[in-house]
């Protein structure tokens, strides 16, 4: 699972993100919402990126769909390679042929993310005529094959049914039948669960990995519950400010935290042993979009902040011991020279923040 | 270690189950207690206070304050104000600066008027007064007309609407069944029959008039919002505070209410002054020897036929600048209280 | 459906009763009452003023029992040559609310009588449906207009956000909006009349080459010419119906702008694009519809204000329609020409609205009764 700011492309990746920057052009400014972020995901397999809100993790799956708004929204750098194409490269109706074709999107809020004056049957026959160009019957044939694949009892009714006659569990399994039912390479789901009951997240949850096993799909999870990327994924990007902290198989994520926004986000949640006690939490708020920080975007809030951290942004890459974990953090790696002090703490000079002479 | 057949009963056990699953695989499950996360050296690392002048800080602002910001900034509504602000100012000083005498005959030169020229801005009308006097004294009372009708418009409608929308139950239906009715009959039809009726010529009783009839509108208005807002859970929680049911209508949710209120009353403002015109114009309003714009369009349709234009265009553009003046601010007003609507 | 079309109908019954009894304290409330209108009326000899008393047993009381019974008379509920309980029954034996081929009586509102005008002695219903038609011209031919440009507008300017057609017509827009419509129609008179000698500046048809439109005389001529006069009609169409809408189009695009904005910022708008749709799919299926649920809802609220803007542009426009009637009845204080006015529009407006909520029913699926 490579990150790092020059990721190698090998045959197997499906999905290779290198250097994107997403920035919003507001009336108070430039919001700088992806920052820099690098990641790959081969064939078949799945990433989990995670973070709190406002860290970004959303748009990166919205650019990578290319379905922001231009005006505001503009990409200075970055690309997005699908199979070797540069997604940022394609026109507007090459593109239409990737979204829902080739990469398939799932949203947050099943109650609000279907048209209500349509019915589901229509909605997921709109986009199998669409990609795959059969007839309407044939289209409608497909839908209720869809919906049967996804659980949903009794699909050749539920496919002449209005979205406001299902309940929440049962339109978003309706938006997972419509996200699958052209076959896509892959599938991005941005926080599918979190609007749903704890009962049906599982289900949803089981349905997505089956699925994902049953067509061969890769799989872009996004979420700020860890407990669901424990179980979901097998890569995890951790997200902070716009940029990609810490990468790395789930068991080490999970197991040897690197960077302390991670161990942060790991010791809050709530666990069975620390019944009782008061829920720890990482202190501070996320940095204003307008006015982010010089130097490491978490350093504000950071309990093992020193130097280097307030002046250099470190980037992301292998931690030094050798573990394949990749970390941005300087903790982990040797800052800068004139940063004034080494990663062990040696100052190298007695005026911290001025550069060697 | 969570037993799995239990199902999951809260969402921490959820959490757990997923977590031990993911150490399992790991091969370094060790335990609750155990995990190197939950070591006491790991929590002193963790424990250390943030930093607070490396944070920006924002001060926090009123609602009210917010909202003013936005107002400031639109230019539609600054260029509004401005336009009212004019209005206004004429409306006040202008009957002083330039009186208005109708015995003043002296200017007339052709019959029908003069057209507009150095002398006379606006023109004369048919017996040679000033057309631009006959503006600026009629400002006054087509001013005043749009605030006190607004003024009683906006007190019995938010009266009507809070009572409505807040208690809700035989009060709702009872009153929803008025506002209904009042909205049934088409609003000029009744405001004609009543001025001519019962207005007498009087502009303060035009006036209440006026306010009386307005009111339906800007109730429904409000006791959509209070339907709406008194679903939100900081009235459930002053209710528990045991805050009274009047305090909560109007100290709590009022305010929030206020936004799309104070819109439509800028509405009504300038609903009354055209109302005003057209009720003069037709002479069913004001009487004839008190100035306001509507009176001085109300001759002046005559001499459009012979090509006069200018005694009926002055007058109608001052109540078209007001009322320009108005809408802008309205608009800015409503970006101002909500900017999610914010084009 | 039919069971909710027949609900709301039996809903707006009470409100019609409202109408109803609101229009008879107009005519409470005429200096003299009910009878003394028809006293101090200067048109009418004693003989018609008497057989006038008689007939709607007119007198001049202020005793509740009287106006009931003169109410009653007015209204066809009562017989009210008859007292007592007796009253309730017509002169055919059966009740006197019933229609006159059941039994029943042949008075007042229940019966199609709506009255005499106290200014031309004629019956009023006669003497609206002459002028009926010149409205409904009027009227039909500015609802389409209204309804047509604003949804065109408001999509174009929403599709188009930010350009300078936007802005452009958000400019033009804003100073439409505010325009008084009596002075936009006086200047529109000046601007092609007198000025540009364009086009007619009054009347539905040319007086001297036509008959006074509605009457009997004029369906004839126009039968024989009917080409001719639908041009003759269509040019003095113009100028009024561009007055009548001409605010409304302006204050109505903005709301359809907005709310597809406000749709096309939706989720489920989201989802489409995520689907792969095309531009133009996304925006008149997806989109459209959707916007234009609010949008049907606005324009029934706002049909009342196209007859109160029948009123102006008849006054202005010397249209011989039933606002013109209006404006003259009140100046005569013709009160029974008034009331049944005020009782119709307000039929108009209560059945407008039904329809618009019907409508609403039909289009979007999750309002089911």
């Amino acid at each position: 699972m490579k990150g790092s700011s020059v990721p190698e492309e090998r045959p197997q990746d499906l999905l290779v993100v290198e250097d994107l920057r997403t920035y919003f052009e507001v009336m108070d400014g430039t919001v700088r919402a992806v920052d820099g972020v690098n990641f790959s995901l081969p064939r078949g397999k799945s990433i989990g990126i995670v973070g709190e809100s406002g860290s970004g993790k959303s748009v990166t799956a919205l650019t990578v769909m290319r379905l922001l708004d231009m005006p505001p929204a503009r990409i200075p750098t970055g690309s997005i390679r699908l199979e070797g194409r540069d997604l940022l490269a394609l026109s507007e109706d090459e593109m239409r042929g990737v979204r829902g074709g080739e990469i398939a999107m799932v949203f947050q809020e099943p109650m609000t993310s279907l048209n209500p004056v349509f019915t589901i049957g229509y909605q997921i026959s709109e986009a199998i005529i669409e990609h795959l160009h059969v007839s309407r019957d044939e289209a409608n044939e497909r839908a209720i094959a869809a919906l049967a694949q996804v659980g949903m009892s009794s699909p050749e009714q539920r496919v002449k049914q209005y979205p406001h006659e299902l309940s929440g569990g049962m339109r978003q399994r309706a938006m997972i039948a419509m996200g699958l039912s052209c076959e896509p390479k892959m599938l991005i789901a941005d926080e599918p669960t979190t609007a749903l009951d704890v009962t049906v997240q599982a289900q949803i949850l089981d349905l997505i990995r089956a699925s994902q096993a049953d067509l061969g799909m890769a799989l872009m999870l996004i979420t700020h519950d860890l407990g669901v990327v424990a179980e979901m994924v097998d890569h995890v990007a951790v997200m902070y400010g716009g940029r990609v902290v810490e990468a790395g198989p789930v068991e080490q994520i999970f197991t040897s935290p690197k960077h302390p926004y991670t161990l942060g986000l790991l010791d809050s949640m709530p666990t069975r042993a620390h019944r009782g006690e008061r829920l720890s939490v990482i202190k501070g708020s996320v940095p204003n979009p307008f006015n982010m920080p010089v130097g490491c975007n978490f350093a504000p809030r950071c309990p093992r902040r020193f130097e280097p951290c307030r002046e250099h942004d470190p980037e992301l890459r292998p931690s030094e011991d050798g573990s394949v974990t990749e970390v941005a953090c300087w903790l982990y790696a040797e800052p800068p020279a004139d940063a004034g002090v080494t990663a062990s703490g040696v100052r190298t000079s007695d005026d911290p923040g001025r550069a060697e002479p | 270690m969570p037993d799995r057949n239990d199902g999951p009963s809260e969402p921490q056990d959820v959490m757990d189950e997923r977590v031990a699953a993911v150490y399992e695989r790991s091969g370094e499950f060790q335990g609750p207690g155990d995990s190197i996360l939950h070591s006491s050296a790991a929590r002193d690392v963790l424990a250390a206070t943030y930093d607070e002048d490396y944070e920006v800080s924002l001060e926090p602002l009123s609602q009210w304050q917010l909202a003013w910001r936005r107002f400031r900034k639109h230019r539609m509504a600054v260029v509004g104000s401005i336009m009212v602000g004019i209005m206004v100012f004429i409306a006040i000083f202008g009957p002083i600066i330039w009186p208005y005498d109708p015995l003043d005959l002296t200017r007339i030169t052709h019959p029908g008027g003069d057209p507009p020229s150095l002398q006379n801005i606006f023109g004369t009308d048919y017996l040679g007064r000033s057309v631009w006097e006959l503006v600026v004294n009629g400002a006054r009372l087509s001013v005043a007309f749009g605030l006190v009708t607004m003024v009683i418009a906006t007190t019995v409608g938010l009266a009507v609407g809070v009572a409505a929308g807040f208690y809700g139950g035989w009060v709702d239906s009872l009153l929803m069944r008025l506002v209904d009715l009042m909205l049934a009959i088409p609003f000029l039809f009744i405001i004609l029959v009543a001025a001519a009726f019962f207005g007498g010529g009087d502009p303060l009783l035009l006036m209440v008039i006026f306010g009386l009839l307005s009111w339906p509108t800007l109730a429904r208005l409000t006791r959509a919002l209070y339907l709406s807002l008194r679903e939100q859970e900081y009235v459930d929680a002053a209710r528990a505070v045991g805050v009274s049911n009047r305090r909560l209508a109007f100290r709590h949710i009022l305010p929030n209410a206020l936004g799309p209120i104070i819109v439509s009353a800028t509405l009504i403002v300038a609903n009354a002054i055209i109302l005003e015109a057209f009720v003069s114009f037709l002479n069913f309003g004001i009487r004839n020897t008190d100035i306001s714009w509507g009176t001085a369009l109300s001759a002046s349709q005559g001499q459009l036929i012979l090509g006069n234009w200018w005694w009926a265009f002055f007058p109608g553009m001052a109540i078209a600048f007001m009322v320009i003046g108005i809408n802008f601010m309205g608009d800015g007003l409503r970006d101002a209280f909500d900017p999610r609507a914010h084009d | 459906m039919t069971t909710y079309i027949i609900r709301r109908l039996l809903g707006l019954i009470p409100l019609f009763i409202g109408v109803v009894i609101l229009s008879y304290l107009l005519l409470l409330m005429a200096p003299g009452g009910p009878a003394g209108s028809v006293q101090a009326n200067p048109r009418m000899t004693q003989e018609i003023k008497e057989a006038w008393l008689d007939r709607w047993c007119l007198e001049d009381s202020k005793d509740p029992a009287a106006i009931l019974r003169m109410f009653g008379g007015w209204s066809g509920i009562l017989n009210c040559r008859r007292d007592g309980f007796d009253a309730f029954f017509s002169d055919e034996g059966g009740l006197n609310v019933l229609p006159a081929f059941l039994g029943g009586g042949d008075n007042g509102l229940l019966h199609g009588d709506l009255g005499n005008s106290l200014d031309t002695a004629r019956p009023v219903g006669e003497m609206i449906m002459e002028r009926l038609p010149a409205t409904l011209v009027l009227a039909g031919v500015a609802l389409v207009l209204w309804v047509g440009t604003a949804i065109v507008l408001g999509v174009y300017a929403a599709v188009r956000r930010y350009s300078f057609q936007d802005q452009a017509l958000t400019f033009i827009t804003y100073i439409m909006y505010s325009l008084p419509t009596f002075w936009l129609g006086l200047m529109l008179i000046f601007a092609f009349g007198p000025a540009l000698h364009l086009l007619p500046t009054g009347g539905v048809v040319a007086a001297r080459d036509w008959p006074a439109f509605g009457s009997p005389q004029f369906w004839t001529a126009a039968g024989e010419r009917p080409l001719e006069a639908l041009w003759d009609v269509g040019r003095h169409l113009i100028l009024p119906v561009v007055t009548l809408v001409a605010v409304n189009i302006a204050a109505d695009s903005r709301f359809v702008r907005a709310s597809m904005l406000e749709t096309l910022s939706a989720d489920f708008v989201r989802t489409a694009k995520a689907k792969g749709l095309s531009a133009r799919r996304v925006i008149y299926r997806h989109a459209f519809r959707n916007a234009m649920l609010p949008v049907t809802t606005n324009i029934a609220l706002e049909i009342p204000f196209l007859v109160s803007g029948a009123v102006v542009v008849e006054t202005i426009f010397s249209w011989p329609g039933i606002g013109r009637l209006f404006i003259t009845s009140v100046n005569e204080r013709d009160y029974y020409v008034l009331m049944a006015l005020i009782m119709m529009s307000s039929f108009a407006i209560l059945l407008a609205n039904l329809i618009a909520d019907v409508v609403y029913a039909i289009v979007d699926p999750r309002i089911r009764y």
